[in-house]
C-alpha cells in the first residue's frame, strides 16, 4: 500500500507567456518504509516536488493523496495539522529557530499540538536521546556544530511519529562528517521502519537510499532500486560523468552538468529513448 | 495554559529586542503614569477637602451672590458682582434675625493691595464683628476684633499677609496701609490648612476690616464676596438653608441671583471643578495610549517582516494560522501590559515624591492603576491584531525562503 500517491501533478509559477513549469505532470508512488533519495540538477523541481510532498505547497494539476487520502486541495489550516502530525520536514538550512535551546526547539510541533510542558520536553528529550543528543538538550543552536544542529532538527521532525520524513538536502550545508552523521542517522531510523525522502546532490549519498528518483526539468527521468550500501549504478554511470569543461561551454554559459544529463524533450543519443520507455512501465506499476 | 506559552514566547521576544521594546512602550508607559498621578493628585485633594471641613467652623453656611454665567464661586468674577447681584445689608440684617441663626457676617471686598514695611497682594475684606464665630483659625497672637472695635481702624490679618507685609514675627500693634487708609494691627491668625486649587478664598492671605471702613474705602458700595451664617449648634441644616432662601427671596423681590452652600456642598463645587480637569487630562492620556498603540502595531509590522523566516518555520512544523496570530498578538498585548506595569509603578514613586515634597498629599490609585492598565493591555490586543493577521496569512513557502 502506497504512502504516498501522486498522480499527474504538475506545478506552474506564473501566466501566459511568462510560465514557468516547475513540475511536469510527475506520477509517483512511496511505499512505508521506502528511504528514496531525489537527484537532479539545480532548479529541475526536486524542491518543488518536496513542499508538494510536504504539504507546504498546492500542485495546480493533479492529485496527490498521502495514507490514502486526497490532501491536494486542502485548506491552509488543515494543511499545517497534517504537516504536524503526519509529516516530518528536514532543511537544508537546518531552520531551529536560533532564541530557543535544542530541546524546547525540538518540543515546539508537540507545543503546537498541544501537549503540557512537562510532557512534552520528557518526549523531546527521549527523541534527542534517539538521535544521540541528549546531552546537548540545553545547548543554543549556534553552540552546535552542523551536524549536531541537522540531528536536532531531524529529531524534530519525527517528534510527532510522522509517516514520512522528507529531507531536501539535508546534508547540502555540511562537511563530509556532518553529512556522515546525518546520513548514518537516517539509515538507522529506516532500519527503524521510517519511510524517508532525502533530495541530494552527491551520488555517494544513494548508497543509502534503497530507491533513487532522477529528476530533469520537471520530471522524474529515471527511478531505480538499489540495494543499500551501494551507489545506486545508475547514478555512477550519469552523475559522475561531469563532462570537462570545454573554453566553447564557458563562452556558452552551458552547465556542463546539464549537458552531462539526457535530455528529455529531445534525444540525440540513442541510450535516451530506453530511460524513457522505462517511464512508462513504472507508472503502470504503481497506479 | 496557551495564554501561558504565548506570554513565554513573547517575553522572550521582547528580551531579545530589549531597548525597541522599551521605546514602543514609553507611549504606554507616559499615559499610564499621567492618568494614575493626576487621578491620584485629584482624590488626594478630595479627600483633604473632606477631611479638614474647610477653613470655616462648623456649622456655617454660605451665602453667596450668583454671577453671571452660574459661576459663582471665583473671585475673578468679583469684578461683575456690584452690576449683577449683591447681597445688602439688609440682607445680612434678615438673616441674622432668624431664630436658627447665631451670627451672620458679611465678607466685602474693599481691596487687593497692602502695604505695610512691603507691598502684599491679596484679599483685603470688610468683615462684620462676629468673625471668630464663623473662621476655624484661633488666633495666633492678638484678638478678633469686637463689636467696640467696628468703628475703629483695628486689622486682622492671616497668617501669610502677616508674614509678608511685616518683617517681625509679631507685628501686634505696627500700622498698614489700604488705598491710603490706616490700619492697625490687632491680631494674626494661625496658619490655616488650606487646599490646593480649592476655589474659596484662601484666608491666610486675607486681611480683614472692620464693617465700617467698607464705606470709606469703597464710596460706591463694595461687593460682597460672601455671608458667612453661623447656624446654631441645634438646628437643622437643611432647614436653615431653606429658611435663608425664604428670606433672600423676599428681599430680592423672589429672584434667585444667590446660592446657599453647606458645608459640603462647598467641597463639592471644588470637586466639581477639579473633576473636570481630571477629565481632561484622562481625555489626553487615552489618545496619549491611541498614539502609542499606533507605535506598538508599527513595530509589531517591522517586527513580522523581520521574522519571517521564523514564521516560516513555525509553520512548516505545524503552526496554524490561528497558533501564528495568537502569538503576535500576546507579543503586542505583553508589550502594552509590561508597559502599564512599568508605567504604574513609575506613577506610584512620583505619588511617594509629590508627597514628600509637595502639600497635595495624592492618594495613589490602585483601581485607576489597574484599570489604565487594563485598557493598555486591551489596546494592545486591538493593535496587535493587524500585524498578527499579517503574519499568520503569510505563504509558508515564500516565508521560508525570505531571510
Amino acid at each position: 500500500m502506497a504512502i504516498i500517491d501522486i498522480k499527474d501533478v504538475s506545478k506552474l509559477y506564473g501566466f501566459g507567456d511568462a510560465t514557468t513549469i516547475a513540475l511536469d505532470q510527475v506520477s509517483l508512488s512511496i511505499d512505508k518504509g521506502e528511504f528514496v533519495a531525489v537527484m537532479g540538477p539545480s532548479g529541475c523541481g526536486k524542491s518543488t516536488l518536496m513542499n508538494i510532498i510536504g504539504l507546504l505547497d498546492r500542485p495546480t494539476h493533479g492529485t496527490y493523496s498521502l495514507n490514502s487520502r486526497r490532501v491536494d486541495r486542502l485548506r491552509p489550516n488543515r494543511a499545517a495539522k497534517l504537516r504536524r502530525d503526519t509529516l516530518g520536514f528536514v532543511f537544508q538550512s537546518f531552520n531551529l529557530l536560533p532564541r530557543m535551546n535544542v530541546l524546547d526547539n525540538v518540543a515546539l510541533p508537540l507545543m503546537y499540538k498541544g501537549v503540557g510542558t512537562v510532557k512534552r520536553q520528557k518526549i523531546a528529550s527521549a527523541m534527542l536521546d534517539r538521535v544521540g543528543m541528549q546531552k546537548r538538550e540545553y545547548f543554543m543552536p549556534n553552540q552546535l556544530s552542523g551536524g549536531q544542529i541537522q540531528c536536532a532538527a531531524i529529531a524534530r521532525a519525527l517528534v510527532n511519529d510522522p509517516t514520512v520524513l522528507i529531507a531536501d538536502e539535508p546534508t547540502g550545508n555540511l562537511d563530509s562528517n556532518g553529512s556522515l552523521l546525518v546520513m548514518e542517522l537516517l539509515g538507522e531510523l529506516h532500519k527503524d521502519g521510517h519511510t524517508i525522502i532525502f533530495v541530494t546532490h552527491n551520488p555517494e549519498l544513494t548508497r543509502y537510499a534503497s530507491r533513487v528518483l532522477y529528476m530533469h526539468d520537471g520530471a522524474v527521468i529515471h527511478d531505480e532500486k538499489t540495494k543499500i550500501g551501494q551507489v545506486a549504478p545508475w547514478a555512477r554511470k550519469h552523475m559522475y560523468q561531469v563532462a570537462r569543461a570545454s573554453e566553447d561551454d564557458d563562452y556558452a554559459g552551458v552547465s556542463t552538468l546539464m549537458k552531462a544529463l539526457p535530455d528529455k524533450t529531445t534525444p540525440k543519443k540513442p541510450k535516451k529513448p530506453k530511460k524513457r520507455r522505462a517511464k512508462k512501465p513504472r507508472k503502470a506499476a504503481n497506479s | 495554559m496557551i495564554l501561558g506559552r504565548n506570554t513565554t514566547m513573547a517575553l522572550q521576544a521582547i528580551r531579545a529586542n530589549r531597548s525597541r521594546s522599551i521605546v514602543t512602550a514609553l507611549g504606554v508607559i507616559i499615559a499610564v503614569t499621567a492618568v494614575t498621578t493626576v487621578v491620584s493628585i485629584g482624590s488626594g485633594i478630595q479627600q483633604s477637602l473632606a477631611r479638614q471641613a474647610n477653613q470655616y467652623s462648623e456649622n456655617v453656611i454660605t451665602v453667596r451672590p450668583k454671577y453671571l454665567g452660574g459661576n459663582n464661586n471665583a473671585l475673578s468674577s468679583v469684578s461683575v458682582a456690584s452690576a449683577v447681584a449683591e447681597l445688602s445689608e439688609a440682607d445680612t440684617d434678615g438673616i441674622a434675625a432668624l431664630d436658627t441663626v447665631e451670627a451672620a457676617v458679611p465678607l466685602q471686598i474693599v481691596g487687593t493691595t497692602a502695604k505695610a514695611d512691603a507691598a502684599f497682594n491679596g484679599v483685603v475684606f470688610a468683615a462684620g464683628s462676629d468673625l471668630s464665630q464663623v473662621l476655624r483659625s484661633e488666633l495666633e497672637v492678638g484678638a478678633y476684633l469686637t463689636s467696640k472695635d467696628s468703628t475703629s481702624n483695628m486689622a486682622v490679618l492671616g497668617a501669610d499677609a502677616a508674614e509678608a507685609m511685616f518683617d517681625q514675627n509679631v507685628p501686634l500693634g505696627r500700622s498698614f496701609t489700604v488705598r491710603g487708609q490706616e490700619f492697625i494691627v490687632a491680631g494674626v491668625l494661625s496658619p490655616i490648612a488650606t487646599t490646593p486649587f480649592a476655589n474659596d478664598a484662601n484666608f491666610n492671605k486675607a486681611i480683614f476690616v472692620p464693617e465700617s471702613s467698607a464705606e470709606q474705602l469703597t464710596p460706591g458700595g463694595a461687593p460682597t464676596y460672601e455671608l458667612l451664617v453661623k447656624a446654631s449648634e441645634d438646628a437643622n441644616q437643611a432647614a436653615v438653608v431653606s429658611s435663608i432662601k425664604s428670606v433672600l427671596k423676599a428681599q430680592h423681590g423672589s429672584s434667585d441671583d444667590f446660592s446657599v452652600l453647606t458645608p459640603s456642598e462647598l467641597a463639592v463645587e471644588t470637586t466639581a471643578t477639579f473633576s473636570l480637569i481630571t477629565y481632561l487630562i484622562v481625555a489626553a492620556a487615552i489618545i496619549i495610549l491611541l498614539v502609542s498603540g499606533v507605535g506598538i502595531m508599527n513595530v509589531m509590522l517591522v517586527s513580522v517582516t523581520e521574522r519571517t523566516h521564523e514564521i516560516g518555520i513555525r509553520k512548516a512544523i505545524g503552526a496554524t494560522n490561528r497558533q501564528i496570530m495568537s502569538q503576535f498578538v500576546a507579543e503586542a498585548a505583553t508589550l502594552c501590559a509590561v508597559g502599564s506595569a512599568l508605567g504604574a509603578i513609575l506613577s506610584f514613586l512620583t505619588v511617594v515624591i509629590l508627597r514628600i515634597l509637595t502639600n497635595l498629599s495624592p492618594q495613589y490609585e490602585w483601581k485607576v492603576a489597574l484599570l489604565a492598565c487594563a485598557i493598555a493591555s486591551v489596546f494592545g490586543v486591538f493593535f496587535g491584531t493587524l500585524p498578527a493577521i499579517k503574519a499568520a496569512r503569510k505563504d509558508p513557502i515564500t516565508a521560508l525562503r525570505g531571510q
